[in-house]
């Protein structure tokens, strides 16, 4: 009985975090207002880390929520605050276009589903031992961890240099 | 009933939601007006490509730490690539007193 109750809490929350996901995503592009899209975005990353987390990888979910929610978020809301004006947002309502994004990824799912088809599922996404992310980024990986650093000073330094030259192109 | 109970542990729904999420950033990509809103876009992009890679390390190889290392450095390099977005962004901003993708036509001859 307590089982069964405990599995649909389970079930019920991974369907919210579907729902999370692909409702945020839908908000995200399809609001006229950039304030609603700036919450669907924030809806959408917060349920791609649950579905990290249900992945099994509590660590990769924490470090979602932190980076993206934490630090790309707010600079997103900065710069949607700093760049406003009335009348210049919202999308383009749709046309033919829109048959691009339907065909492009029907086409890569099928071919992703029939490149599927040999392999076999090995492992299953269960919870292991994450303390060894730390001894693979400082023995194999330590190169491109230290490349990372560097890539995100160069890139924040030189962001607020192109913001800050006040000059006329 | 019986597939719906393992629906959580599929490999296929991951990938199914990862494309739907890719499709989804695609059609902001072309129908959006203004710059924010293409890093918006962009960044749903970015979270299709991580949740496929985390999918199918998880399932199709024995070790899922290099799927989870790949996601880390995709997560990194997406936080280096909204800044220098919104760097650029705010540049444009005070220089043509807009962000509208269509209004920017300055080079268009």
């Amino acid at each position: 009985m307590f089982d069964t109750v405990i599995h649909n809490v389970y079930y019920l929350s991974f369907a919210m975090i579907l729902i999370l996901v692909l409702g945020g995503g839908i908000i995200a592009v399809t609001s006229q207002n950039l304030i609603y899209c700036f919450f669907g975005l924030v809806a959408s990353l917060l349920g791609v880390a649950g579905l990290y987390y249900n992945l099994g990888s509590p660590l990769v979910a924490v470090m979602q929520i932190m980076i993206y929610i934490g630090a790309v978020c707010v600079a997103i809301a900065f710069g949607v605050s700093l760049t406003r004006k009335a009348g210049d947002e919202g999308v383009n309502p749709p046309d033919i276009k829109a048959a691009i994004p339907i065909v492009l990824v029907t086409a890569m799912l099928g071919s992703t589903i029939k490149g599927l088809e040999g392999r076999h599922i090995v492992a299953s996404a269960h919870k292991i031992d994450e303390s060894r992310i730390g001894w693979m980024l400082l023995k194999e990986y330590l190169f491109p961890f230290e490349i990372i650093s560097i890539l995100l000073t160069v890139a924040v330094i030189g962001a607020v240099t192109i913001a800050l030259i006040n000059r006329r192109i | 009933m019986e597939f719906l109970a393992t629906l959580p542990n599929n490999l296929l729904l991951y990938v199914v939601v990862a494309h739907a999420l890719f499709a989804i950033g695609l059609y902001g990509m072309l129908f959006r007006r203004t710059l924010i809103g293409f890093l918006i876009s962009l960044e749903l992009l970015l979270q299709g490509v991580g949740i496929n890679i985390m999918a199918f390390g998880t399932y199709l190889v024995e070790d899922p730490m290099q799927a989870r290392i790949t996601t880390l450095f995709i997560i990194g390099i997406a936080a280096a690539e909204a800044a220098v977005f919104l760097g650029i962004a705010v540049a444009v901003f005070r220089n043509y007193q807009t962000i509208g993708v269509d209004d920017l036509s300055k080079l268009k001859g």
